[in-house]
Formats: structure tokens, sequence, C-alpha cells
């Protein structure tokens, strides 16, 4: 019987023409399903570094509709569908990615809730059911409250800023803490000992919007005071929260550092002559957010919150949005599809995906110097399907089919080889065991390389996360076995035909002809 | 060959191989179905179910940043479009309260009743002069407020200045109303002085084609929204400043915006889909040349034979054409049939009405005509061009060029 293997795989060597396209299109199909498995499931360690870093987390979650699901999409019933338009106070990372909700409107069915979680109750439920995903380390809410106005005094002089926000900064359980400390262009960023305390960091880079004629602001620096008014949040009994800016509170903070985060590069070519010169400038994070400590936040919002006795700050105040912390980021793609699918209603999407999508329409940075000409403007988008799975699937075939063709022309066109081995006592198993080793041996030579150009990629990402070397073979084995085992499946069973069609084949008819 | 011979060639070759006949069958009914069902059934669902949703509106909703002017924007728009309009205008404009940092339109109450009676159910009145103002039920129900109730605002970004507004109505937008409910559920206050246009509501719009101009077509709402917005941004360009520049942003939305953005968004999630069709196209082409390419090598002496007989290049493209051709226009006939079934079915699942246009039918025919062609193409070359020699004796067989043999003598 092994005698037959080896045939098939000298067969395979002497027509290596026809064995080399076998083998490409099952490198294609074995690079296209690791590819999916490996590659899109998440990224190197440092994607998207500065704003997971600032924004505390590896995924968003957010309750508007800025990215919509099938399944969202799918609620369709009679008036379903709405024009919206934000017209409250947009805070928070939404405001950055995706402004265009606000001022041009969006689409919502209105059985939708709007906060991230109506109720103090439900939040805690929120973030227990992300908790409970395999894979995340820890969820952030994003705490935020509008301010105003903020006043200081600079050598006698009232200086006043208008439209800024004032963050909750999670640092005892952000994983990006050394983004910010490196941001750090004057005092120092928040230390253990600051929780609790009325200690402010500002974003030093707002005051080169002057620049672009967007406003021309003054900013306190360290050291510097500063006196923030702040609306008292409330919820209705919708749980929808509301800002009274009736009832708006003064608290003084001191200014202990500010940062500039730079967040990435764009380059761009002029020409000089006849010479193309290579220009880049580096992009700049700017928000108008007031970094305080998590304690500092809770505890000026409970001191605004309506009526006395013990109100915790989720009683009158929900999150923009929540940040996820995972455990591993290579896989963060992975977990926000699983937390997509438990969470339902909620937009769920990865801080790298949320910046690409961003970054299309030119946001959240201000550009100085690069020049710009057509500039989208962000919208709703859609989230799509993962068509990864049936797209293998259909690759697979496509590849098998090739290989089944090459077999078929192979019996056709050795039929009187085959006629010979059959008249010196080859048995018609023999036969197709010598088609199928020849098909398969090719079909799984390609896929092993397809699945081997990718997986050296791959790994290059696990490494840079530090993911263990015991981790990373337990996956090189589970996928390369999936990639084979798919591969063998396909060609297997579409190079049965050519190959139970030699036992068709009579060594009579033939050697006759 | 006389035609009627030839037709009965094809017949017999068609009856003496049902396996490949069948097979090709198969494949053809595949990529025809699939690709109508997809692209134009499917497509048309999801059109249907945001259609579903779509809400009635004005032609033209648009308005420009606080404090800018949109006549200038909407005279240039309407000359471009040479469109004129009944409209009403109002002051957009943002304000401190109780409830946030929110929207608050003023504009002429009795105007508003006038051009869009009944759109409004209103308890109290619309408010008369600048100190009062109508809210939304829903405001004033999470405030606790009634008629005659005070509703404080200010203007003025350091909380100074506050005006107290006496609650004069509080009303609902009627389902009925020609406008999205999200426009108008604001505080309603009255026009004062001073006060800057910058929101339009387009009631009706006319066509004003001068003589000369009356090929041109009637200029749709979606047209006319989309025109704002450019001449907008044609005089304002958008900022470099990121998000810091989307207040100075326009917006203008037509009667048909939610059906086009979840026309827009629908596709947007189903994308990928497209790759897994193209895919899909590429396996019934790969599977139509496998089966062809397959049956030239199996009918080699067959085809030596015709050639043998004295039959032409064109008479062997013709027999094999025709077989062809005979198989594709079968799995049309199926492949309608089973677009009409299938679709039904889907559509019944959906509980959306399921109707296909034949010329949906008709383009995946020219496709799939198209795909036919390309994947026969070298088989059926290959049956024309093969010498006698070739196919008898398993030599290679070239398509586009021949070896040429110079001298008789032993040299080439």
């Amino acid at each position: 019987m092994m005698e037959f293997v080896r045939l098939g795989l000298i067969n395979a060597h002497r027509n290596l023409g026809r064995s080399l396209v076998t083998v490409i299109a099952m490198a294609v199909a074995g690079v296209m399903m690791t590819a999916s498995l490996s590659v899109q499931e998440g990224y190197g360690a440092d994607r998207a570094e500065a704003y997971r870093g600032f924004l505390g987390g590896d995924i968003l979650i957010y309750g508007e509709p800025s990215l919509l699901s099938v399944a969202q999409l799918g609620e369709a019933s009679p008036s379903s569908w709405r024009w919206e338009r934000y017209s409250g106070d947009l805070l928070g990372p939404l405001a950055y990615f995706h402004p265009d909700m606000h001022y041009r409107g969006y689409a919502r069915s209105p059985q939708r809730s709007m906060p991230v979680a109506a109720s103090a109750t439900e939040l805690e439920q929120l973030i227990q059911v992300v908790e409970d995903t395999e894979g995340v380390s820890g969820v952030n809410p994003y705490w935020v409250l509008p301010v105003p106005t903020l006043h200081f005094d600079r050598f006698g002089t009232p200086f006043v800023v208008e439209n800024s926000v004032l963050r909750s900064w999670p640092f005892h359980d952000c994983g990006h803490r050394d983004v910010m400390e490196e941001a750090m262009v004057s005092g120092r960023f928040f230390l253990p000992e600051d929780d609790g305390k009325a200690v402010a960091v500002v974003d030093q880079t707002r005051a080169h919007l002057s620049r672009l004629d967007v406003e021309n602001v003054a900013l306190p620096g360290r050291g510097e005071v500063i006196t923030v008014t702040i609306p008292r949040p409330w919820r209705d009994d919708h749980g929808q929260v509301h800002f009274d800016y009736t009832r708006a509170q003064q608290f003084d903070l001191t200014i202990v550092g500010s940062y500039a985060l730079p967040s990435r590069t764009v380059a761009w070519t002029i020409t000089v002559g006849e010479e193309e010169i290579l220009l880049t400038e580096e992009l700049y994070f700017t928000t108008p957010e007031i970094l305080i400590p998590p304690a500092t936040f809770a505890a000026m919002v409970e001191s605004m919150a309506r009526g006395a006795g013990d109100v915790a700050m989720a009683d009158v105040l929900s999150p923009a949005a929540l940040g996820v912390r995972v455990e591993n980021f290579a896989f963060v793609e992975r977990l926000a599809s699983a937390i997509r699918h438990r969470l339902g209603d909620h937009s769920v999407i990865s801080v790298p995906r949320q910046g690409d999508l961003a970054n299309q329409a030119y946001l959240p940075e201000p550009i100085f110097r690069k020049p710009v000409e057509d500039m989208p403007l962000s919208r709703q988008r859609g989230y799509p399907v993962n068509v990864a799975p049936v797209f293998n699937v259909v690759l697979f075939l496509v590849a098998a089919l090739i290989a089944a063709t090459n077999a078929a022309i192979l019996v056709l066109e050795r039929r009187k080889e085959i006629s010979i081995l059959k008249a010196v006592g080859g048995t018609e198993g023999n036969i197709v065991l010598m088609v199928l080793s020849e098909v398969l041996a090719l079909s799984l030579a390609g896929a092993l390389f397809g699945f081997a150009v990718v997986r050296v990629y791959a790994t290059s990402v696990l490494l840079s996360t530090q993911t263990a070397w015991r981790d990373i073979l337990a996956i090189t084995l589970r996928e390369g076995g999936l990639v084979l085992a798919a591969t063998a499946l396909a060609a297997g069973f579409f190079a049965l035909v050519p190959a139970l069609s030699t036992i068709r084949l009579s060594a009579l008819e033939v050697l006759k002809e | 060959m006389k035609q009627g011979s030839l037709f009965a060639l094809v017949a017999q070759n068609l009856r003496r191989a049902p396996l490949r006949v069948l097979l090709l069958l198969l494949l053809m009914v595949a990529g025809l179905t699939g690709r109508t069902l997809y692209t134009y059934f499917f497509g048309q669902l999801l059109h249907q179910a945001s259609v579903a949703g779509e809400i009635r509106s004005l032609p033209l909703v648009a308005a420009v940043p606080e404090g800018m002017a949109i006549d200038p924007i909407l005279s240039r728009t309407l000359s471009r479009q040479m469109v004129k309009t009944e409209d009403l205008r109002g002051t957009l404009f943002s304000a401190y309260t109780a409830l946030g940092h929110r929207e608050i339109l003023a504009l002429d109450p009795q105007a508003l009743l006038t051009t869009f009676p009944d759109s409004l159910e209103l308890t109290g009145n619309l408010p008369a002069t600048p100190q009062e103002v109508a809210l939304p039920r829903a405001w004033a129900a999470s405030l606790g407020m009634e008629l005659g109730d005070g509703f404080a605002i200010s203007t003025h970004s350091q909380l100074q200045e506050w005006s107290t507004l006496t609650i004069t109505g509080l009303f609902t937008v009627s389902p009925e109303a020609p406008f999205p409910p999200a426009l108008l559920e604001r505080p309603l206050m009255a026009q004062q002085q001073g006060d800057v246009p910058n929101i339009v509501l387009v009631a009706e719009m006319s066509q004003d084609t001068p003589r000369g101009w009356r090929w041109r077509r009637p200029t749709t709402p979606e047209q006319l929204a989309a025109d704002f917005n450019w001449v907008y941004e044609d005089e304002n360009p958008l900022a470099r400043a990121g998000f810091w520049a989307y207040p100075a942003r326009s917006f203008a939305i037509s009667a048909s915006w939610a059906r086009h953005t979840t026309d827009a968004l629908a596709r947007e999630i189903y994308e990928g889909t497209q790759n897994v069709l193209a895919l899909g196209y590429a396996f019934v082409g790969l599977g139509i040349y496998s089966v062809l390419i397959i049956a030239f090598i199996q009918r080699r002496r067959e085809i030596a034979i015709y050639k043998t007989v004295g039959l032409s290049p064109r008479q062997l493209l013709s027999i094999f054409g025709l077989e062809v051709f005979i198989i594709s226009l079968t799995a049309f006939a199926i492949g309608t049939a089973c677009i009409l079934y299938l679709g039904r079915q889907v559509a019944a699942i959906m509980e959306l009405e399921g109707t296909i246009h034949s010329g949906a039918i008709f383009q995946s025919l020219a496709l799939g005509t198209a795909l036919v062609t390309l994947a026969a193409a070298v088989p059926v070359g290959m049956a024309v061009t093969a010498t006698v020699n070739q196919l008898l004796h398993g030599q290679k067989v070239y398509l586009f060029h021949q070896r040429i043999i110079l001298s008789t003598a032993g040299e080439e």
C-alpha cells in the first residue's frame, strides 16, 4: 500500500506545473483562513496606544447607536427608524470620534435607550456582564461632567476658558498609565495619594487651536488654581441624565501638571523643482478635558446630588462610555465581538477600529500643516457582519475544485499507466489511494505553506503582547490543525470523484485503444 | 453540414453525457439564482425594511450654526437648483437650562400653526412674546413643571443673566407632523428683534424652470439637501481642527433621509458579502471550466473524427457553442423558476413583499452569459484549434501560437 502512496508522490513531482497550481490554490486558501483566525483577532501591543492610554480601555462601549450591528438594523417595525439630533451635552469619546452625530443627526430606533445605563443597578449589571467575558481584565466607566466655564487668575488678571469637560481619570485601574506619564510636559501626572484631593491635569495642546481660528484661550499651568463651574447632574424617571445649569456649583482645583499626547503621524509629499520631499506632522489628541482623580470626581458629584442622604454617583450620572481593558491585546477584536453579542443594544468597538474609522474623516486630532483638500464628514457607521467563515469555506471549495480538476486531468492522461498497474496486480483501492495521496499531499503542502507565512506574522503580534510561549504553541497547533483539517476535508472530498473514476477503468479496454 | 444535422448531433451529444449536462446545469443555476437573489432581492428586502420606518418629512429642513444667517446659503442653493419654496424660518440657538445645554427654537408661532396645522398637540398657547415659552411635555414632566411655571434659561456661558420664561403651552409633536419629531421637541419661543434666522423648514417646493431649460429634470428634495450642504461647505470649508470644527457645520435633511441612511448602513453592514459573492462566481466559473476541459479531454477522439470527416472550425464552434447555449438556456429557465419560488419563500419569512423585477433577472443573465463565455472559451477554443495529430496522440494544444516548421530538410 505504501508503494502506491510513494507512486502518488512521484507523480506529483513529475507533473510539476500542474502540481504547482494545486499548491498555490491551497496556499491562498490557507493564508486567508489563517488570517481570519489569527491576524484579524487583534493587534500588536503598540497599536493605537495613545488612544487606549488616554481613553482608559482597549474597547469602548457606547449607549448611543454610533455603530449599528446587523441585529440592531433588523429591528424593523413600523416607524422604527427616526432622525435624531443629539441636542444635549455630547461628552466623552463619542464627541471626539463621532461628532457628526451631534451636529448632523443619526438614525435611531426609539426602543433603544440612550445612556450607557439607565440606573446604578443597570450599570453594575452591565459592568458585571462585561467583566464576566473571558479575556476581560477590567472595566473603566468614562465619567465626565460639562464645565461651561473655568476661571483662573494670573498676576491679577482673570482668565476664562469656556466649554471644557471634567473627567474622572481611572488611575487605579488603568493599564496604560505610562502613556500619560510620558505625555507630561510640565509638572507631574497623578500619584496614588492624589485620590480625593482637589488636583487636576490639563491638556496643553489646546492652546494651539488658535492657529486654526477655533478658539483663543490662555490655559492654566502648573501650580495655578482654577475654579470650575459644574452643573448638577440628575436623572429623570426614565433614567435619562440631565445637567441642571440653574444649580451649578463651583469647585477649586490645583493644576499639578499639563500634558501633550501625540497620537499618530501623518505624511505627505511636496515637489520642489524635480525633487519629491516627504514631510511628516505629528498629531496630538487635543481634548477639552480636565483630568481629576476618581475619588475627587465622585465627591464632587455626590455633593451636588439632589436631596439628602447617601447618594451614589451612578444614581445621578451615567458614564459617557465604558472602557474595557483586555488581558491580551492580540485578541481584542474577538473579545469586542463577544461583548457585542452579549450586550445587543450597545455599540461596542475596539479602540484601534474606532480610531481607524475616525481617522478616515480626519478625526479626532486637529491637523496644522498637512494640506487637506477633501475632508469627508464622520457619520453613523454600520458594523460589517463577519463573513470570514463563509468566505473561508467558499475559498477552500474553489481551491479544492482546482485540485480536483487537476486530479481528473491526471487520471485521464494516465489511463494507460493506471491500467498497467491494474494489470500487474494493483487493486482498485490502491489506485484510488495513489490518486488521493497525490492530491492530498499537494493540498496539505500548499495549505501548510500558507499557514506558516501568516503564522509567522501572527506570532510576532503575540510576542509583542507578551503572550507566553506555551500559549503561542497551543494557538499555533490549534489553528494549524483547523487549517489542515479543512484542507484535507475539502481536497479529499473533491478528489474522490476523479479517484473513484479510476475504478471504471479496465486494463483491457484502455490497452486496446 | 446541414443545420438540421447540426442540431441532431448536438442533441445526441447532450443525451450521451447526462452527468456532464447535469453538473453544468447545477453550476449555472446556482450562479444565476445566487446572484439575483443576493444582489437585487436581498437588497430590496433591506430597502423595504428601512422604508417600513420611513419618516414623513418636509422636502427640506436645514440649519446653519447659531449666529450665522441662513438666507445667503439658502438663496444660492435655490438659485442653483431653480427652485422656489414656501418655508418657515426661525432661529435655533443654544441655552443653558435645568435640562442641560440644549437647543431652543424661536420662530413665528402663528406662522408655524398656519404653515403646519395640526403638527402639534398643544395644551395652552404657543408663546406670543419673548418672555414666554412652550415646552415639550416630556421636558415638563421631567422637570415637574406645569403651565404658568417659570422656565429659566441663560445664553451666557458663565451662567449669568438668567431669563425666566413663563410656560404658556405644553405640546407633543403629532405623529402626523411632516417634520422629524426630534426637530421640534425642544422649547419653542417667539422670535424677537435681532434674532438671526439660521434654520428653515421648507413646506413646499416648486421648480422654477426658465424657458429653454424644460429638458432639465426636476430637483428632488435629496438633491436640494445635498446642494445646501455643498453650498455651505463651499463657502465655509471644514476647518482642519478635528472634532473641534464640527460646531461650525450645517445640516440639511430631506424626507427620505432616514431611508437613505439605513440603506447606506445596510450596505456597509453587508459589504463583506460582496466578496463572498465574487468568490462564489469564481467557483461557478471554475466549475464550468473544469467540466468542459475534462469533457474536451474525454472527447478527443470524437473531435478528431469530426475534423477527419471534414467539419470546419466554424462548424465545430457551432456544435460546442450550441451545446453550451442549450444548457445555458435551460439553466436560465430553471434558475428563473428557482428565483421566483425561493424569493417568495424568503420574503414570507421576512414578512415583506417579494417582487423580482425582470431587469434584475436579465442583468444576472448578462453577467452569467459573460461568465459562461469566459469559462467555456478555453476548452472550446482548444477543441476548435487542435489538430488531429494533437488530439489522437495526446500532444499539447496551442491556443495562440503554433510551431512552424520552416524546412522539410531537418532544419527549423
